[in-house]
């Protein structure tokens, strides 16, 4: 060992701290930890009467904590990406979007071995991969500005409790929304991974392929969707506008079905040849059940605006 | 459970810190006499803590700060600011409110 460069204890855990501090007033803090640790060592020089020891060093720099810790404890008020009043929300959206995708790239991969419908020139483990981080990147993202914009409002410091809305009028809570609205992002996000034709014939279902019709009159709904949740975040009241709204982009989702009921449905087959007829059939009934859900939810939401117009 | 307690106790100690440190500190003094006034009225704070919170205090502006060699030693000294007076004195009688509702309590539930 190379005496001349033996650093003592101090300075190497000086120096450890260093590389974790901020960068603003690294120096000064440096210098000033140095001066007060060297004051110590000097007290404890002055009671044992003579030259402190390097395990007595060690001792007091133990004593001291970390230098992860330190540093930490300069960063201030530093915080984390997503805090902690929207983390049990993000937790939630990260775990149900990443079983969704999950059950979803199963199917395909199930659907490859099965029917043999090809993917192409891609690796199974890394679609997984590449999705996650795909899923998580943008609900962080997304909570991230939820956050900051909440907090540029100051909606949790401004909320009236005379102002919430009755339960029959309300969507669940703020939360509710907020995390329909993290959700409905994720989904449209995972629709633009497909690539189909935005072309007016792709939407009347005058193209070949009836899932690239169904994407896009999805993407629409999306589209309408978002802004609403958004808007529900800040305030939950139902207001005829918007309630109508609500319908209007349920009917949407139900008339991209019909349309490719009627147009290119049966088209399945010839696009996807692996795929057996009677899976294909089920096509059918997966487009009837989405009418259904749709149709029946907007007449839920037109049951609530005539309540609401008879207690106007 | 000692593990829970001790970081009870920490957190009851983290928050009575900052009325400690402007109160002492209206007397100028350096980190390391900082920590040695506040051992002596049984205020014992890991030094860890302690000399960032004197930095955060700083950069609010609750305390005035300037560097100074004395007996060969180069020392940053820090005194508690106008405003970092104003706010103690938010803070003390917050204190003391919290202080006697706490008495109280305790004393309705004897």
């Amino acid at each position: 060992m190379n005496f001349l460069t033996k650093k003592s204890p101090l300075d190497r855990y000086i120096a450890d701290v260093k590389t974790y501090l901020p960068a603003k007033n690294r120096a000064d803090i440096v210098e000033e930890l140095r001066a007060n640790l060297s004051e110590k060592l000097a007290d404890r020089s002055a009671d044992a009467e003579g030259e402190v020891s390097e395990q007595a060093e060690i001792e007091l720099l133990s004593d001291f904590g970390h230098p992860l810790r330190v540093a930490a404890e300069y960063q201030g008020e530093a915080r984390s990406l997503v805090g902690p009043t929207l983390y049990p929300f993000y937790r939630m959206s990260v775990l149900v979007s990443l079983v969704i995708s999950t059950c979803v790239l199963v199917t395909i991969i199930l659907a490859e071995i099965f029917f043999r419908v090809d993917l192409g020139d891609v690796s199974r483990p890394w679609i997984f991969v590449n999705t996650y981080i795909y899923i998580i990147g943008v609900i962080t993202v997304g909570y991230v500005l939820a956050e900051r914009l909440m907090e540029r409002h100051n909606y949790l410091d401004s909320w009236q409790p005379n102002a919430l809305d009755q339960p029959d009028n309300a969507l669940a809570s703020a939360w509710g929304a907020l995390v329909a609205c993290i959700v409905a992002v994720t989904w449209l996000v995972m629709l633009n991974l497909l690539s189909i034709e935005h072309t007016f014939e792709t939407l009347i279902g005058q193209n070949q392929n009836p899932i690239d019709t169904l994407v896009f009159w999805m993407k629409i709904e999306m589209v309408i969707l978002i802004p609403q949740y958004f808007y529900l975040v800040f305030n939950q009241t139902w207001s005829r506008n918007r309630l109508l709204l609500r319908i209007g982009s349920e009917l949407i989702l139900s008339l991209g079905c019909v349309i490719v009921l009627l147009s290119n449905a049966g088209n399945l087959g010839v696009n996807y040849p692996d795929v057996p007829q009677s899976l294909a059939s089920v096509f059918y009934y997966v487009l009837w059940g989405m009418i259904a859900a749709t149709v029946f939810s907007a007449y839920s939401y037109w049951r609530k605006l005539g309540r609401l117009g008879k207690s106007d | 459970m000692s593990a829970k307690l001790e970081s009870m106790r920490l957190e009851l100690r983290r928050g009575i810190l900052i009325l400690a440190v402007l109160n002492a500190l209206k007397q100028e003094q350096y980190g390391y006499s900082l920590r040695k006034s506040l051992q002596a009225v049984d205020i014992d704070i890991e030094e860890g803590t302690l000399y960032p919170l004197v930095r955060r205090l700083e950069s609010y502006g609750l305390l005035d700060s300037r560097w100074s060699s004395e007996e060969g030693r180069k020392r940053r000294y820090y005194q508690t600011s106008p405003k970092g007076i104003e706010t103690l004195q938010t803070l003390q009688t917050d204190w003391q409110q919290l202080n006697e509702s706490l008495v109280k309590i305790s004393e309705a539930n004897k």
